[in-house]
């Protein structure tokens, strides 16, 4: 799974999402992407399992581009703890998304491919997303 | 070649984003037109008219655009969208004279069907999608269609295989790569997997009858990579 080799620090605030994606808006490499429609954290998980959903789906050939990366850190406290005794350990690593970001790119494939093999990363992540392809209306 | 269109600007509209965003919801696009040593005059377009012709010129169309009566020939210079509906939200227009050199983003389109990339395990990669000329303001290419039917990964698409129309100059190194043929890391790890498979076999037979499963878990486990 995708996490930073070392961090500034370990723990970090939750911090708060608001507006749209500043860049990253279009496609850069590959035909087909999928577009955030709504802010949330994507887990590390979440990327490993919207990737080999894709893979999975384009069988051998197609090429995956993954434009997030997961470098916040998110600590949870154990399980039956008593609150109190300072912030919990890093349990996971997350990829911030705004509106507007492509998260995922997809190349060297067909459409009626690509679309499928979108739709099914789409179903693992935890929020709304479309699928997106480099022909764009005016 | 790009084609001359006609578009009706109007001015006097009120600056700033409050009004812009009243105008955007008339079904209007914000503008501005500028060049030539002439002050920036901020006009309103029709948003259907301005797609239409956009979508039967192309994006490096010459428009004359009819500014309350006088004709003036722009071109489109930059465009600015939403990222999530995708509508244009400002349109700037560059004035221009029909004998001018100018220097555009033409687009790039594939065409054909690469057979011998496909052969050979591998996929076409897109590397340049806009190719940087200067070409006359009349003679503007609407888009280079690179044909790569008969490309292999030893033979990639440059920009010296593209068509250029008279007096288009590239503004990028002749030898530039346009699109290439790449090999993912799952067909080359299946590949790798299926040599050692072979090679384990013809030493299996000479030296012993011991056999391993790890070329297949290899296998597995490239078929999940990308």
């Amino acid at each position: 799974m995708l996490m930073p080799r070392k961090v500034k620090h370990r723990k970090t605030h939750r911090g708060r999402t608001k507006g749209r994606s500043k860049g990253g808006t279009t496609m850069t490499f590959g035909d087909f992407g999928i577009q955030a429609l709504e802010p949330g954290w994507i887990t590390a998980r979440q990327i490993e399992a919207a990737r080999i959903a894709m893979t999975r789906h384009v069988k051998r050939g197609g090429k995956v581009w993954i434009n997030i990366f997961p470098d916040k850190p998110v600590t949870a406290k154990p399980a039956e703890t008593r609150m109190g005794s300072g912030k919990g350990n890093p349990e996971r690593w997350v990829a911030v998304v705004k509106p507007g970001r492509v998260m995922f790119e997809l190349g060297g494939v067909d459409a009626e491919l690509a679309h499928g093999a979108l739709n099914r990363a789409i179903q693992k992540l935890p929020i709304k997303a479309r699928v997106v392809s480099r022909e764009e209306a005016i | 070649m790009s084609s001359e269109i006609k578009l009706e600007a109007n001015t006097g509209r009120d600056q700033g984003s409050r009004s812009s965003r009243r105008l955007r919801r008339e079904d209007k696009i914000p503008a501005v037109v500028y060049g030539q040593g002439k002050d920036p005059l901020p006009v309103t377009l029709d948003r259907p008219k301005f797609r239409a012709a956009l979508n039967a010129a192309g994006p490096n169309a010459v428009i004359t655009l009819d500014v309350d009566g006088n004709d003036c020939l722009t071109i489109v210079k930059n465009m600015q969208r939403d990222p999530i509906a995708n509508r244009v939200t400002h349109v700037d227009f560059m004035l221009i004279d029909i004998d001018q050199r100018l220097i555009v983003d033409v687009p790039i389109t594939l065409t054909g069907d690469a057979v011998l990339v496909r052969q050979e395990g591998a996929v076409v990669q897109q590397q340049m999608m806009t190719l940087t000329v200067e070409s006359p303001a009349g003679n503007i290419p609407q888009v280079f269609e690179a044909d790569i039917s008969e490309m292999s990964i030893e033979n990639p698409i440059r920009v010296s295989d593209l068509e250029m129309g008279s007096g288009v100059v590239p503004q990028v190194e002749e030898d530039s790569l346009i699109a290439i043929g790449q090999r993912s890391r799952a067909a080359v790890a299946a590949e790798d997997a299926e040599g050692a498979e072979a090679t384990e076999m013809a030493e299996g037979e000479e030296v012993s009858e011991v056999s391993t499963g790890s070329a297949d878990d290899a296998s597995d486990d490239a078929g999940e990579d990308s």
